[in-house]
């Protein structure tokens, strides 16, 4: 309803300063080509954020700018411009973007694919005893917490020795995974899947388990509070950029928690439309 | 000279404005001060235009006034579900920001010039 005056306000915002820089351009040495492919560009970007209904004037403002093209030599040239100028990129993007994309997700697969062949399962176990060893390593001086009484407690020393032993199997495996596959997957592989289905039952996996998960629950918990309070500010910061009232004010008055405002010369922009009005009043409360 | 207030230039039609001399700066067309003198006939024409050719009134009543601020002459309100009408068609918003500048300051520049 009153979104269709934005339109034409707008459309006539525009042929008004147009018109008013020309002389500015003219003082500079700016050819009028430019002026008009200002108008053009303004226009386009304006129609293509669909903050209005251009319907109706759209169609009367591109046979303006036709009927000029036409008539000016000039402004063909700056048609053709704006062509070579919103072209290329639309051509030049997909080649480019695709073998960067095949290259990008290839190499990765490939990866994995190598990683997880090779290791089978044994391949994540590093890491976690490798941070097992490190937990048990800081937490035994300290012996205050719980948690690492109970570690030092339930982790024998011969654990960690064939931890290590395991870990540094893995890392020759690593190193070798590219062209000894054969000499050293295939050992490491039969010594590996039978501890884990032993450790299943005896203390070490579950210990791995019930601290890995910890770590990982902590981790996730610090990313968590850290995401939270982003995604608060971000969400405070975006809805108050989304909609937005830019006014002049008459009047701001309060008499304790409730307030007045006379506004008036208005441009809203409300979920992604745009308004305006002349007068505007509100009240709220505090 | 009368001085119109930038403010307009954060509307979706300033944006597309700036976003266009921009892109005319960067392929060396116009330098930044002819940029410049058509954002400053932009606040003068927008302001005019708003003033005169729109005639529609809005109201917000009864909505939860989240936060208020008042710096250097602008007032800035954060307003929670808002009873928002334009004329007669209410808009139905969660969340609204109102950046306000002072309708007199303009006005007394217009009566003196």
């Amino acid at each position: 309803m009153s979104n269709s005056i934005v339109a034409t306000v707008y459309s006539s915002v525009i042929k008004d300063v147009i018109e008013n820089v020309r002389k500015d351009f003219d003082e500079n040495g700016v050819d009028q080509s430019v002026l008009k492919e200002l108008e053009q560009l303004w226009e386009h970007k304006i129609r293509a954020a669909k903050v209005a209904t251009w319907e109706a004037n759209g169609l009367s403002g591109e046979d303006h700018n036709q009927n000029n093209q036409n008539i000016n030599g000039g402004s063909s040239n700056t048609a053709h411009y704006m062509q070579t100028l919103q072209q290329p990129p639309m051509q030049t993007m997909p080649p480019q973007s695709d073998p960067n994309l095949k290259a990008v997700a290839s190499l990765p697969s490939l990866a994995v694919n190598m990683h997880t062949n090779h290791n089978n399962e044994g391949r994540p176990q590093p890491y976690i005893k490798n941070g097992n060893n490190q937990l048990t390593a800081q937490s035994s001086p300290a012996s205050s917490f719980p948690t690492s009484s109970d570690i030092s407690n339930n982790t024998p020393i011969n654990n960690q020795a064939d931890d290590q032993k395991i870990y540094h199997h893995h890392q020759h495996q690593i190193h070798t995974m590219m062209g000894q596959q054969d000499e050293y997957g295939n050992p490491l592989s039969e010594k590996l899947i039978p501890r884990g289905e032993n450790s299943t039952n005896s203390s070490p996996l579950p210990e791995f388990t019930t601290r890995s998960e910890p770590s990982f629950v902590d981790n996730d918990d610090i990313n968590s509070d850290l995401d939270d309070t982003d995604d608060e500010d971000t969400n405070a910061d975006g809805e108050d950029t989304q909609n937005i009232i830019l006014c002049l004010y008459d009047k701001v008055t309060r008499t304790k928690n409730k307030w007045k405002c006379q506004l008036k010369d208005g441009i809203m922009s409300v979920n992604g439309r745009d308004y305006l009005f002349q007068k505007g009043n509100g009240d709220f409360e505090f | 000279m009368t001085h119109y207030y930038e403010l307009y230039r954060r509307s979706s039609i300033g944006q597309a404005l700036t976003d266009s001399l921009d892109e005319l700066i960067k392929n060396a067309q116009i330098t930044p001060q002819l940029a410049m003198k058509v954002l400053l006939q932009f606040d003068k024409s927008i302001a005019e235009s708003l003033e005169n050719k729109v005639k529609h009134k809005a109201t917000f009543k009864a909505g939860h006034l989240h936060t208020y601020r008042f710096c250097d002459e602008v007032w800035t309100f954060i307003i929670k579900n808002p009873n928002f009408k334009l004329e007669h068609d209410s808009l139905p918003v969660d969340k609204i920001k109102i950046v306000a500048c002072n309708s007199k300051k303009p006005g007394e520049a217009e009566n003196k010039s």
